[in-house]
């Protein structure tokens, strides 16, 4: 059978629609187990996004944990030395619900380019990245960042380590006026620089020309580079929707360097995140970089409109006939294409 | 078209105020009614009036673009928000407060009446105190009176309750005052509408853009 089901939802064909486009870009699809120890998250509690983490003692007595993250799972599967891996992969996790307080599911697709990563592999992903937003909607923004640009600036103006966290918070946040408190500094004209970051975002060019007028230093420079590198590769093929967003940091130690997130109208946070994490690639025992996003496809699914009931063709009545005349009668009218629904027996059966 | 999410009562009408002031009006706001939604297409604006520890629930999922929000109940709900402006109205204090004369024993857990139980235990586990916390829902100023905790944690604003009761600060957490806040799905779109605002606001001069 080689139709798609007319109740399929937009959100199940854009996942068929972005498995082959990653296929045809060289990704292999990943299937992972879906417990690990959990002494493994235990280790790598600071790339996670909540501490709190589903666990079950195995029938070994193992304390095993359901994946709160897939990205820490195939990093570890990967030799180190070995060449270029791509692979995507569409899993389950179980995160904590700030809100209600328990756990929820969280169906995720995303891909991971782990290995030497060149400029090629940014502007591959971030492509990858805006055509999987392409495909779950109409209007959306990717807007990129770099981790290396605000810790530039936090460098050339001398913030000290324990006053960086807030300081991160006061622009992620965008609050121009937490920055004096949180940064504590004595110098104005810095100060004036770090509320110029809270206001940088917005479209893609002019934003990038007054990140690059910040500059202080090379390392924001090589920030703002490849920002434009990726950024001008990427609107050259998928218009629409580029954006720069200095602000975008990351809260855990997940990404370090270039990142970004994707967002589509109608949903309240981001529905992918994605970037570069080498550090964490580091603390996992191998020497490679590593580049990936992931699409959150349960945020997906609030958005779209409830399907309606499909219709019925053909109506059939069991207890009629005997079952194995009824059988062919609604096999004969499915492969014609037709759409049947067998009532209730009523009564017993008449052959 | 903006929607706004403003808590009802006096902070809200404040603000409305200002807002009215610089191009969002909304007349029917000031109608005496029990709508909760006010729609005025001209200037662009939906308002809804919530109530106030419900407004950053509103922007948080999107349901509003922007509100106004005390930044106690920012802090003590942790929402994942923009704050782009203090709008440096309801301003005062959130504070630990102690009964007269009060003396810290530091070598025994510290017992603190709160409603604010976020914002509580981490300012305490920034200093590593070791804390019970008696998580109460009003009139907070009678439990060390009554012996139910040693201080508490609250929203001081002139300090009139404090002194009746004989109770004074011991220490000041934060302060506070009214933020506009926005969604961040929201700002992704539409961030030249609310920038905007921002930019009217702050020229309107009411706000204060470095009170913390």
């Amino acid at each position: 059978m080689t139709d798609l089901p007319g109740s399929m939802r937009a959100q199940e064909r854009a996942t068929l629609e972005l498995r082959a486009l990653y296929e045809r870009f060289g990704y292999e699809k990943y299937r992972m187990s879906q417990f690990e120890e959990y002494a493994f998250y235990l280790r790598y509690q600071s790339f996670l996004p909540s501490e709190k983490i589903l666990s079950f003692t195995d029938l070994d007595g193992r304390l095993m944990a359901l994946k709160p993250d897939v990205t820490l799972s195939i990093i570890k599967s990967v030799r180190d030395g070995a060449p270029k891996s791509r692979f995507y992969y569409t899993e389950t996790v179980y995160r904590e619900n700030r809100q209600s307080g328990s756990f929820r599911e969280i169906q995720q697709m995303g891909l991971e380019c782990i290995g030497a990563i060149s400029a090629y592999d940014l502007c591959e992903t971030t492509l990858l990245a805006a055509r999987s937003l392409a495909a779950v909607a109409e209007k959306r923004v990717l807007a990129l960042g770099h981790m290396g640009y605000v810790s530039g600036l936090l460098d050339a103006l001398d913030i000290p380590e324990h006053r960086r966290e807030a300081v991160r918070g006061a622009i992620r946040a965008k609050s121009p006026h937490l920055i004096e408190q949180a940064a504590a500094l004595a110098d104005g004209e810095g100060l004036a620089r770090l509320r110029t970051l809270c206001a940088l975002s917005g479209p893609f060019s002019p934003t990038l020309a007054r990140a690059e007028a910040l500059c202080l230093n090379a390392a924001m420079s090589a920030a703002v580079e490849e920002l434009r590198t990726v950024g001008e590769s990427v609107s050259a093929l998928e218009r629409g929707g580029l954006q720069l967003d200095l602000t975008l940091l990351n809260d855990t130690e997940f990404y370090d360097g270039f990142l970004f997130a994707g967002y589509v109208q109608g949903a309240s946070r981001p529905v992918l995140s994605g970037g570069r994490y080498d550090g964490m690639v580091r603390k996992l025992g191998k020497s490679a970089g590593a580049v990936g996003f992931a699409l959150y496809l349960t945020e997906l699914e609030q958005l779209e409109q409830p399907t309606a009931k499909q219709p019925t063709d053909v109506t059939l009545q069991d207890g009629a006939e005997c079952p194995a005349d009824l059988l062919r009668r609604a096999d004969e009218a499915v492969s014609q294409g037709q759409r049947v629904r067998v009532l209730e027996q009523k009564e017993g059966l008449s052959c | 078209m903006l929607n706004i999410a403003l808590p009802k009562g006096r902070l809200g009408e404040k603000v409305y105020a200002l807002l009215a002031d610089i191009g969002y009006a909304c007349p029917e706001m000031l109608e005496d009614s029990r709508k909760l939604i006010f729609e005025h297409r001209e200037n662009g604006v939906r308002y809804f009036q919530v109530k106030p520890s419900d407004v950053a629930i509103y922007v948080e999922h999107g349901a509003a673009d922007v509100g106004i929000v005390g930044r106690d109940i920012l802090l003590e709900s942790g929402a994942e928000v923009y704050e782009l402006l203090d709008l440096g109205v309801g301003r005062c204090r959130m504070c630990v407060a102690a009964p007269k004369g009060y003396v810290d024993d530091t070598g025994r857990t510290l017992r603190v009446a709160t409603k604010f139980v976020d914002i509580a235990k981490q300012y305490y586990a920034a200093r590593s105190r070791e804390i019970e916390i008696i998580h109460l829902n009003g009139s907070i100023e009678l439990a060390p009176i009554v012996g139910l905790s040693d201080v508490i944690v609250d929203i001081v604003e002139s300090g009139a309750t404090l002194r009746e009761n004989n109770l004074a600060v011991v220490e000041e957490i934060v302060p506070i005052s009214a933020r506009l806040v926005a969604c961040k799905g929201s700002y992704a779109f539409q961030q030249e509408e609310i920038d905007r605002m921002c930019a009217r606001l702050k020229e309107r001069g009411t706000t204060c853009d470095s009170t913390t």
